[in-house]
């Protein structure tokens, strides 16, 4: 296993393309090096659904498991609606849309810090001094473009991962949607402002900053003013009725769940439906290094309905050929379970799932050994895992931005695509 | 002769005529004008009373000046009038609160777990840091007892500091790495795993200086006055995790590979390393703190990236600043004073063509931080008054806690709200809030919470409405209100216009209210 430290290497020799704005057209073999039958059209996908799994989720407790072992705990395996594939007993809708689902269980890295590794996870690459990555929805938004009116192309709902847009423009960063229970708010108007009296008072403002803005021709002063354009943009748009999830039917919402998770799960589909490119749903908070086995249950009853309900909707809706699902987390757990009934952080080898968007469903890429605690069959490193994505979006990884301070930084530097998952 | 004699006197900044020109002052003029002519730029005029009085409210009390404040100012013929205001203000109750904001914001982030309760005593904490600005505590003996206090909790509520990052299942890596960002301005987080990729330090740099915070615990104990908690420190071993697997032991070893002299507690050495720390960094990490407090960014920016390759814009003037410092006995104050007086600092923030930000010939614009922010709104918009309500529900769980003093966990509570519509968290502090963030502008301008209070009668507006019985009276307190300075002559205009055509109905006042509240020139600190 390589143990170089990649974050210092940007390669400056290479010919260098500026590329801003416009979507990006489909990547081709020949970039990736590689070659493959191409059975269809590249880039399937044309947005994103993350579900964040915050806190590292336990991949023998959900996607891995290894009854009867050591580490295997409590729960059962249970089949699913492809054969030879089990999972955690705790998943059973999950495991009827297993079809469409395929498992990464060999996926590794090296770090087991929440804060640093969820910037791996989030962007592909290790947090460094010199640059300031752009959350993988950001570039998602940058490369496929903005579509819909006025709505952002990224969007995070249930909180903040702390990355923002980076070197990309600022109305690619993540706009965040705090409370998975009210999203609308602050997007309807306030008591009392009608439509109309938004007019006068935009006016106004814009008035009023004229000067100041002459005075001072800064990029923050002009961030701030582009800020709130947006933001009026937002509030007009045609799509903001994609934040009421009340206007689903109630067969619709039943099927997600009773969970805040399910709501927020809904909310990402008709937010891809209005339009966005990417919608991270987080949900907390997997971080067991105590009572390791009743808390991720629990969990798990709200993921369950959450998960197998968006991917049962996806497919009925006709939307989930044209949408990549994931669910990951920054890294695994332990298989050791400690004295509290818990595990602790494990990086050497654990689960992510995807679907949809280009990705064959039913399919189980590496193994791990009869404990867990190491992978015995076709490592996948979380570069190559972003590559994965970025192929299924028709996106070029190899392709070069400018930092702000004129430093070439590639969309990934590293990584090859698992090829046993994409169709 | 006597009348351009008389013009020259005007033209000139009141405060350098006089002879008692603060030294600390002197110093730093010399310095950046050197650059000036170095670099062959002019500089922008200076600001005028008005701006430096809000500056100076901003970046001293932590909020807007009254506009009896500012009014006073500038009928004052005092030539020493500024040094007078930065004197009395930099002595203030209000200072020495928005301190410990700040220093509450940097320590902590403001993060409030549901445990912290248990183990941090906030409101004895924000009173020693209260202490320790009106005493103008030495700079070095503050750094010394956060890092290196230990003892009875109510004793040295400094403790509390360790307490805040104290977990037995984990080792005390967050102590370190906030002493290193906060005290030597330096970032070594992404040496926990493996060397820092691109600045010098290694694991081991790390880890030893995590191990000076291992071992200590907190001991409750039953005793004739109740319970005391004494914070200890056993064997300062820390275990270094080598691989996926592996661990090796680490004892304290600062920085520069120093370690502590047999017997010598942990928490002494590294105070006594942190201030002696090579190249002055001690100094030159907290002057550079304190000028970009005042002046939008330091000498270094941001004010924890000082890795080797940084290039400070002033490097002379930082190190003669940090040497001034230590001389004057790590006195802050005097350090403050000297930078509100500089020439720089009361320039204007208009923009001078072709001049680098980093040469100071204008004021940078910054955000405003949290805590101003928090006092403006609550200042506005009785923000405090709105949420009171909405505080005591969340009270309600915490009031059962030990120890905890009402005010303060609302503050806490307040400032929740606040940081969440000035910046995502999961950010530093060191990262000030930013303008571009398209939720900041939504919250700020169709936010259900604040658009509740901007009414005519609430809060501040409401008494607008009342001092005031013209529509160019109202505007124009309006203006002094929320911008520190009366409208222009065409501004009135506008407004007064607008007034009429909506019959100045209440709803057409809270506009223009709210036209100010969601300027440029209010949100940032000009």
């Amino acid at each position: 296993m390589d143990s170089d430290c990649r974050h210092c290497r940007l390669g400056r020799r290479d010919f260098i393309r500026l590329s801003f704005g416009a979507a990006a057209g489909a990547a081709t073999f020949g970039n990736l090096g590689l070659a493959w039958p191409q059975d269809g059209p590249q880039g399937k996908a044309k947005s994103v659904i993350l579900l964040w799994m915050q806190g590292a989720p336990s991949q023998l407790d959900t996607w891995d498991l290894k009854p009867g072992t050591d580490t295997g705990g409590p729960f059962k395996a249970i089949d699913t609606a492809v054969p030879g594939i089990q999972i955690c007993q705790h998943l059973p809708r999950v495991a009827k849309q297993m079809k469409k689902l395929s498992l990464i269980r060999s996926i590794h890295s090296k770090d087991p810090n929440h804060d640093t590794a969820s910037y791996l996870l989030h962007t592909g690459y290790r947090r460094s001094e010199t640059v300031d990555h752009p959350h993988f929805g950001s570039m998602v938004a940058q490369e496929l473009g903005m579509q819909a009116e006025g709505l952002p192309g990224c969007i995070t709902i249930g909180g903040d991962d702390g990355i923002g847009s980076g070197y990309l423009p600022q109305d690619r960063a993540p706009f965040i949607v705090e409370k998975i229970d009210n999203p609308l708010e602050d997007l309807k108007l306030a008591a009392g402002v009608t439509k109309f009296r938004l007019d006068d008072r935009e006016e106004l403002l814009k008035a009023q900053n004229e000067k100041f803005r002459t005075e001072h021709d800064e990029k923050k002063v002009i961030a701030h003013q582009k800020a709130y354009e947006r933001a009026l943009a937002l509030i007009r748009s045609p799509h903001v009725k994609a934040f009421d999830v009340s206007r689903e039917p109630d067969e619709t919402r039943k099927l997600y769940g009773a969970s805040a998770f399910g709501r927020a799960c809904l909310l990402a589909r008709r937010l891809v439906q209005a339009g966005t490119r990417f919608v991270e749903v987080r949900f907390a908070d997997w971080d067991t290094h105590a009572d390791n086995f009743n808390r991720t249950r629990k969990l798990m009853n709200d993921l369950d309905p959450g998960f197998g309900g968006l991917l049962e909707d996806l497919d009925r809706t006709g939307l989930l050929s044209e949408t990549l699902v994931l669910c990951m987390g920054e890294f695994g757990r332990t298989p050791r379970i400690n004295a509290g009934e818990g595990r602790d952080h494990f990086t050497k080898a654990w689960s992510v799932a995807m679907a949809g968007g280009g990705i064959r469903g039913g399919r189980v890429v590496g193994r791990t050994n009869v404990d867990g605690t190491d992978i015995v069959e076709r490592p996948v490193t979380v570069p190559d895992y972003y590559s994965t994505i970025y192929h299924c979006l028709g996106i070029d990884a190899k392709k070069q931005y400018m930092t702000s301070t004129g430093r070439p930084v590639k969309i990934l530097d590293e990584g090859t695509p698992v090829k046993e998952l994409i169709s | 002769m006597r009348i351009s004699l008389l013009l020259v006197l005007l033209a000139l900044p009141q405060d350098t005529t006089t002879a008692d020109r603060d030294p600390v002052a002197a110093l730093i003029d010399r310095h950046i004008e050197a650059r000036w002519s170095e670099l062959g730029i002019k500089p922008a005029a200076p600001a005028g009373d008005a701006i430096f009085v809000r500056r100076l409210a901003l970046d001293v009390l932590g909020r807007l000046p009254r506009p009896d404040e500012v009014k006073s100012f500038e009928a004052d013929k005092d030539a020493a009038k500024r040094a007078k205001l930065a004197d009395a203000w930099l002595a203030s109750d209000e200072a020495a609160e928005y301190f410990v904001d700040r220093w509450i914001r940097l320590l902590f982030n403001y993060h409030f777990e549901q445990a912290d309760p248990f183990k941090v005593d906030f409101p004895g904490f924000a009173g020693w840091l209260k202490k320790a600005y009106k005493d103008d505590l030495p700079y070095d003996q503050f750094a010394a007892a956060l890092v290196g206090s230990r003892g009875e909790k109510d004793e040295k509520p400094e403790t509390n500091f360790l307490m805040k990052f104290l977990d037995p299942k984990e080792p005390p890596t967050e102590l370190a790495v906030k002493t290193a960002r906060v005290f030597l301005g330096v970032q070594i987080q992404c040496a926990q795993c493996h060397d820092h990729p691109f600045d010098k330090y290694t694991q081991e740099d790390f880890w030893g200086l995590t191990a000076f915070f291992a071992g200590i615990r907190q001991k409750t104990r039953q005793t004739f006055d109740g319970i005391k908690t004494k914070i200890m420190q056993e064997a300062p071993i820390v275990r270094m995790p080598v691989g996926d697997d592996k661990h090796v032991d680490m004892a304290p070893r600062f920085l520069d590979g120093s370690t502590p002299d047999k017997d010598e507690p942990a928490g002494k050495a590294l105070a006594r390393f942190l201030v002696g720390a090579k190249n002055d960094q001690f100094g030159r990490a907290a002057v550079n703190r304190f000028w970009a407090h005042f002046m939008g960014r330091g000498f270094v920016d941001p004010v924890d990236k000082f890795t080797d390759k940084a290039k400070p814009s002033h490097p002379a003037l930082l190190s003669e600043l940090a040497q001034e410092f230590a001389k004057g006995g790590y006195r802050t104050r005097r350090i403050a004073r000297g930078i509100v007086l500089s020439r720089a600092y009361g320039l204007s923030s208009a923009r001078v063509k072709d001049a680098p930000d980093d040469a100071f010939a204008f004021k940078p614009l910054k955000p405003q931080d949290p805590p101003q922010f928090l006092n403006n709104l609550v200042y506005l918009l009785a923000l405090d008054a709105f949420f009171r309500e909405f505080y005591n529900q969340f009270y309600e769980n915490v009031k059962a806690l030990p120890g905890y003093g009402n005010e303060r966990v609302f503050r806490m509570y307040l400032f929740q709200f606040v940081s969440g519509i000035l910046a995502p968290s999961g950010r530093a502090p060191e990262e000030t809030p930013y303008a571009g963030s398209t939720r900041l502008a939504l919250k700020m301008m169709n936010g259900t919470d604040l658009q509740n209070t901007v009414k005519v009668g609430w809060g501040r507006l409401a008494e607008v409405m009342k001092a005031e019985a013209t529509p160019e009276g109202r505007v124009s307190l309006m203006f002094r209100t929320v911008l520190g300075r009366g409208p222009a002559a065409d501004e009135l205009a506008r407004y007064g216009a607008y007034l009429k055509k909506k019959r100045a109905s209440a709803s057409a006042y809270e506009d223009i209210y709210w036209a100010l509240l969601n300027s440029a020139e209010f949100f940032f600190n000009h």
